[in-house]
């Protein structure tokens, strides 16, 4: 019998006694009271290295892959402590109520109680906003975009630039001076960061570099404190380096993304790669039926016609009519998705373009109460945006100029000169990103790469509101902080893989 | 606050032996078995009863093993080769490297339900998901080790 198989096979497995005894020692440390850097940590895996300052400088250098197994601590010259989100178990009344309890003391003790500096909500709302527009209009292909990992992946970039370069991201992102940056990026992360097995909104972001270059330790030990970054020192231009910044990206993401991270490549003068990486997860309050779904029309923007699977549902609820779209919403666990429908004979584009989408999207008071009836595509939609051009658009140019570009806070540019190497210039900027929706939730990931080698009133009508998802429309994951949403979409064609 | 060697004496095969079939990896299930026994002694004084400590141990486990940092590379071979190690008779040996075999998500409902004993309704909520996407995979992972296997 197969179960009695299992059990026999099982009772023969046990935890080693090395295993074992490691742990009881690391719950015994644990146990007593130590300094901390923050009131609720996990066990780090920080395996802290002395970075490797030997400097070749001979362009063409053929790393050594090595062999064996792989470990991505092998690499580490830090790795962050992320909080400890308390685990949601529905076990029974009392497993619930500990959760709320527990959930709670985190929030009190990671300072959420207060409010969201509205002012940085606001910085953040309208970069994500501009970015949106400039991304996610053009050629009519799906298109997805997450602007807190780009904002968190810029952020970083400023930590590591310093003169005109930093400056002009600053200006970009609409803040002062690198303190309020850093100081309120942190506040972002830790309010946007959720993980309790139901749901999660999960951020990571990593710092590599050249393991034959010099860096200076403060930007690391910034990165490692205030945005929760790891850095890594890897041979570049290795397969084995390639490997590495894979694994990390995909672990993270939940390999979803390994159609894109399999072409990662850095090469020998690769003096740094900066990832930032977002893993949302949301099951529907309520759940669609599948067996209510149907096979329907889908009209693309260019009037051709594929055949999708539709899911269906009726409900009381809100929805914003205005002049050009009509807005839906869905609930899950712990946010707010919404659906933009744009009107006949509008574009997904005009609608975008729109100065007051987001201000009335987010305003629920300009929601009304109705029954909305939904027919929502399923699908799992993909996307590579190149965002070199989004950032000159926003005036980030220096970096990208070899001429202007200053890495020097990160690098030892003298140490580069002296070998006859120019500083780092900023050549890779992009975000990968990846859709999915179904009858039990919804699932979006992406990663922001950054690298750089020595960048409608019209009185609403009385009735039922219709959301039939037939034709192109945007989606937008929305976040606890008003007005910046974690990802937006724009579907083109729900068929496309 | 209980004493952290009675916690590791009492729950910790069941903690190993939910690791390894999460992981198919024994380096894999270390890292999980330690972050798993950490993360309970934060959190203890909100359980109550072996019942619930239990509970909260599954579902521990398998978020842990969810963000663990791993090289995707890994050849599943060293995984089976150092797992199936232990000494077991040659029936349960075909059966634990079949379960192996299967894609994480089956293994995890056969293993929480063939050896465990949870019901459908637990082990929705101990992996998060519906009760109807339980079934669904254990469904599909006795259809898949029926491929490999002829009694299940």
């Amino acid at each position: 019998m197969f179960d009695d198989a299992y059990r026999r096979a099982n009772e023969a497995l046990h935890p080693a006694l090395r295993l074992q005894q490691d742990t009881i020692a690391a719950m015994e440390r644990r146990k007593r009271p130590a300094r901390r850097r923050w009131p609720i940590y996990i066990t780090a895996t920080a395996v802290v290295l002395a970075l490797v300052l030997l400097f070749t400088g001979l362009p063409g250098l053929d790393g050594d892959s090595g062999g064996g197994v792989m470990s991505l601590s092998a690499y580490a010259i830090s790795e962050p402590a992320y909080p400890a989100f308390p685990q949601r178990i529905n076990a029974d009344h009392q497993a619930r109520e500990d959760y709320y309890g527990e959930y709670r003391t985190y929030r009190e003790e990671l300072g959420l109680i207060e409010e969201f500096d509205a002012d940085f909500a606001a910085k953040v709302g309208d970069f994500s906003a501009e970015t949106s527009q400039l991304l996610l209009t053009g050629v009519g292909e799906n298109r997805l975009y997450s602007p807190v990992s780009f904002w968190i992946a810029l952020a970083m970039l400023a930590e590591t630039t310093g003169g005109g370069s930093r400056q002009q991201i600053l200006e970009a992102m609409g803040v002062e001076d690198i303190e309020a940056l850093r100081t309120g990026t942190q506040a972002l992360w830790r309010r946007l960061y959720r993980d309790n097995g139901v749901s999660a909104t999960r951020l990571a972001s990593s710092l590599w570099l050249n393991e034959r270059f010099t860096y200076f330790e403060e930007p690391l030990n910034t990165l490692s404190d205030c945005y929760y970054a790891g850095s890594y020192a890897v041979d570049m231009g290795t397969e084995e380096a390639d490997q590495a910044i894979a694994a990390w990206i995909d672990v993270q993401t939940e390999n979803l993304l390994q159609e894109n991270t399999s072409g990662i490549e850095t090469k020998a003068l690769t003096a740094l790669r900066l990832y930032s990486t977002i893993y949302y997860y949301g099951g529907w309050s309520s759940a669609f039926n599948e067996a209510e779904n149907t096979e329907d029309i889908f009209t693309r923007a260019d009037g051709t016609e594929v055949t999708a699977t539709f899911m269906h549902r009726t409900q009381e609820a809100s929805a914003l009519i205005g002049d050009t779209f009509t807005a839906g919403y869905l609930g899950t666990e712990n946010t707010t998705i919404y659906f933009v429908l744009p009107h006949e004979d509008v574009t997904v584009e005009e609608v975008l373009s729109e100065d007051a989408l987001w201000e009335r999207l987010f305003d629920r008071e300009q929601w009304e109460n109705r029954e909305v009836e939904w027919s929502l595509p399923k699908f799992d939609v993909q996307s590579d945006l190149e965002l070199q051009e989004t950032m000159e658009a926003l005036g980030i140019t220096d970096v990208f100029d070899e001429a202007l570009a200053d890495f020097s806070p990160l690098i030892d540019e003298e140490a580069l000169a002296a070998q006859g190497l120019t500083p780092p210039v900023l050549n890779v900027a992009h975000q990968a990103a990846r859709l999915e929706v179904d009858e039990e939730g919804i699932r979006a990931v992406a990663y922001t790469e950054l690298g750089g080698d020595t960048t409608s009133d019209a009185a609403p009508p009385e009735e039922t509101v219709v959301m039939d998802l037939d034709r192109p429309f945007l989606v937008v994951i929305s976040s606890p902080v008003e007005g910046v949403p974690l990802f937006v979409g724009v579907i083109h064609d729900p068929t496309a893989s | 606050m209980a004493d952290p060697r009675a916690t590791v004496e009492q729950y910790g095969d069941m903690v190993w032996r939910l690791s390894l079939a999460r992981t198919a990896s024994v380096h894999d299930a270390e890292d999980v078995f330690q972050e798993v026994f950490l993360r309970y002694l934060r959190h203890q004084d909100h359980l109550n009863g072996a019942e619930h400590i239990r509970a909260w141990l599954i579902r521990c486990t398998v978020n842990c093993s969810k963000s663990l940092l791993t090289a995707p590379w890994r050849r599943r071979t060293v995984a089976l080769e150092e797992a199936l190690a232990a000494p077991m008779d040659e029936e349960a040996r075909a059966v634990y490297a079949a379960v192996l075999s299967l894609p994480q998500i089956y293994r995890t409902a056969i293993h929480l339900y063939y050896y465990e004993g949870l019901s459908v309704a637990e082990i929705a909520q101990a992996t998060g998901c519906r009760e109807g996407t339980v079934k669904s995979r254990l469904s599909r992972g006795r259809a898949l080790l029926k491929g490999v296997l002829h009694d299940v």
